[in-house]
């Protein structure tokens, strides 16, 4: 589903893998591997080498981030996203590559199944399927409007 | 936004004959029908969400107090200030007082139809507030200084071409080239609105739903410029209207899965955002104060009357996407916020019906609306009884009414509406022979019915009625 809102995808076995596929992922989009990344404790606990890492908020600067989904809906490609003080809001928005890492432990089949596991809410929940789209000129789709031009899942498939 | 509704006779005919529009909406067309139809036959119960989306407005329009209320006390839980308007110009104020302190110049907006109704924008910029849009069609319209023609397609009347020149103008004295191709275009404003989004002291947006049981507000947008307006500057101000409330996060799934198909043909919109209260204590980002107004103006007084289905509405636009009327004429035509059917409902009862007295016959009764609204709206219905009220207060026109009580009696009477139809036909058909004034089987212009002759050819009827040919039929078998 997620390819099918134009995001892209790819698999790995451990979060240890997560650094070498988000690098290669950048590569091949020809921009520098210098990423803003959420501090969440699964983030800040790998080896990121090969990239140049800086865990705080997003700026403008920022060319590429890389984000801990929350959860992610099958039906319809969708992840999400739950602010806190280890997952800034601007980190979606702001840079023009998002790499967005889901566990698959933390997948659910439908919306209903979502909400039960949130709790209280945040500042922020957000639901993201695909990157930024317009089509307010002649109705005709153009990436990247305000948000990122992409945006690239690496699922996890360990549970640890 | 001023009412124009009463010249729609006139902005109609002007729509028909811009070549710009034709040009504009001839590509629009049909874009929005297809997708729809692909991803609503996907759903196999798509019917089924949409008597669960009508049972659910019906609901909570039945026990707004209720709703509302506990919209309210949740937004408070959560450290949000929740606002009540009655009229625009309550909104208006409310806005301005919010944002009038000293250090609070530039104000970024994402789409917000509801503050359409009142001018929010001039009435912040009469404060000496800075307004940008943010959402490229609004924001190529406020450019332009029009007002949107459809509403969730705002610019969808502007060709490419306009585009160019309007950017060109407005973004050259920056340094910014002329663009011409579509990808330039939206990379030149998205350059153009990073700038104010980072200098903004105030965002303002609308809201999709409001979820009175955790006091959230769903913000769905496809740009992220929604998301954007609403957490970067230090204030987040959500502009909505009382009637979007739901009960529960369980009932969103329902509307989602209907709105998103019914108004772009997308499974789910790319961004769908709940937004609730302020940013938290530890948080690192997000704005430090959280206000939703709640605006009435004038939906309360629909509740309980004889067009309160109105009120379901979630504002797709699938219905004017439908619309051969709307199709032809866009939506400046209808002269306020609310274009195609939805609008030619809404707007009467919102301006007043001697204020709008056209629009409940921009109007073919095809019916496609109903069909396709995921509310189940019974909108031609709802016309229909806007025209019956009309004629019930004297505001039809003598002529119609007379035509009217004439065509009455002559139906009344079976044999007199077959004389009187055999004879009509065969009169046009002479008429047609004798002033050769058909080309390939249609009228260039027939006596009395030049309205409908002067943008369109009509066909040459067959020399028999209907009546006559069944009857043919009927003795040859
Ligand atoms: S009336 Fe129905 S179809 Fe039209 S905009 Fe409202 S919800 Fe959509």
């Amino acid at each position: 589903m997620h390819t099918r809102v134009q995001g892209t995808f790819e698999g790995v076995d451990s979060l240890q893998d997560v650094p070498l596929a988000a690098h290669r992922y950048l590569v091949g989009q020809s921009v520098s591997p210098e990423v803003v990344i959420s501090p969440s404790p699964e983030l800040t606990s790998i080896n990121w080498k090969g990239l140049k890492v800086e865990f705080r908020v997003a700026n403008r600067k920022d060319r590429s981030s890389v984000t801990m989904a929350f959860a992610g809906i099958a039906e319809t490609g969708t992840l999400v996203m739950v602010s806190s003080k280890q997952s800034p809001i601007n980190h979606h928005f702001l840079p023009e590559f998002n790499i967005a890492v889901l566990k698959q432990s933390k997948l659910v089949d439908c919306m209903e199944n979502l909400w039960p596991l949130i709790g209280e809410h945040p500042r922020t929940i957000n639901l993201i399927t695909g990157p930024s789209k317009t089509a307010d000129i002649e109705q005709t789709i153009v990436y990247g409007a305000h948000g990122p031009r992409a945006l690239h899942v690496i699922l996890v498939r360990s549970t640890c | 936004m001023q009412v124009q509704s009463k010249n729609f006779r006139k902005t109609a005919k002007k729509a028909l004959l811009d070549a710009d529009l034709r040009v504009a909406m001839g590509r629009a067309e049909g874009g929005f029908v297809d997708t729809r139809k692909l991803v609503v036959e996907e759903l196999d119960n798509f019917q089924e969400y949409r008597e669960f989306a009508r049972d659910t407005k019906n609901h909570v329009l039945a026990h707004l107090d209720y709703y509302l209320t506990k919209f309210e006390s949740n937004v408070q839980a959560s450290g949000g200030q929740v606002h009540w308007a009655s009229n625009g110009e309550e909104v208006n104020r409310i806005v301005v007082d919010i944002c009038k302190r000293p250090e609070i110049k530039k104000i970024t907006k994402g789409k917000s139809m509801v503050s359409e109704e009142f001018a929010l924008n001039a009435g912040l910029e009469a404060a000496d507030f800075q307004v940008i849009e943010t959402d490229l069609g609004e924001y190529i319209i406020q450019l332009a200084n029009e007002t949107p023609s459809h509403i969730i397609a705002p610019a969808v009347h502007k060709t490419k071409q306009a585009v160019t020149d309007l950017f060109d103008e407005y973004h050259r004295e920056a340094g910014y080239p002329r663009v011409v191709e579509r990808l330039d275009i939206v990379n030149q404003a998205r350059q153009v609105l990073r700038d104010h989004f980072c200098t903004a002291d105030v965002g303002i947006t609308g809201g999709n739903f409001l979820i009175a049981d955790t006091g959230s507000i769903a913000l769905i947008t496809n740009e992220g410029n929604g998301d954007l307006t609403a957490n970067l500057p230090k204030i987040h101000i959500v502009v909505t209207s009382i009637e979007k409330v739901i009960p529960d996060m369980q009932a969103l799934g329902g509307f989602l899965r209907l709105l998103g198909r019914s108004a772009t043909g997308q499974i789910m919109s790319v961004y769908t955002t709940l937004f609730n209260g302020p940013k938290r204590i530890d948080d690192l980002d997000g704005p430090e104060e959280f206000h939703v107004v709640l605006v009435d103006n004038g939906r309360s007084e629909i509740l309980g009357t004889q067009f309160q289905d109105i009120l379901r509405c979630i504002k797709c636009g699938a219905c004017m996407n439908h619309c051969p009327v709307y199709t032809n004429i866009g939506g400046h035509a209808y002269g306020w916020v609310y274009p195609g059917p939805m609008g030619s409902v809404l707007t009467p009862l919102m301006v007043g019906q001697k204020n709008a007295p056209d629009l409940p016959y921009a109007c073919t009764l095809n019916g496609r609306c109903k069909t396709v609204c995921p509310v189940m709206i019974p909108l031609p219905d709802l016309l229909r009884k806007h025209r019956n009220n009309l004629v019930e207060m004297g505001e039809s026109k003598r002529f119609q009414r007379w035509g009217m009580w004439v065509w009455a009696q002559v139906a009344r009477n079976p044999r007199l509406y077959f004389l009187m139809t055999s004879l009509y036909v065969r009169k046009l058909n002479v008429l047609a022979r004798l002033l050769l004034v058909f080309r390939r089987g249609s009228f260039k212009h027939i006596p009395m019915l030049g309205a409908w002759t002067s943008t369109r050819d009509f066909p040459v009827p067959s020399t028999a009625t209907f009546q006559g040919q069944w009857k043919k039929r009927k003795r040859s078998e």
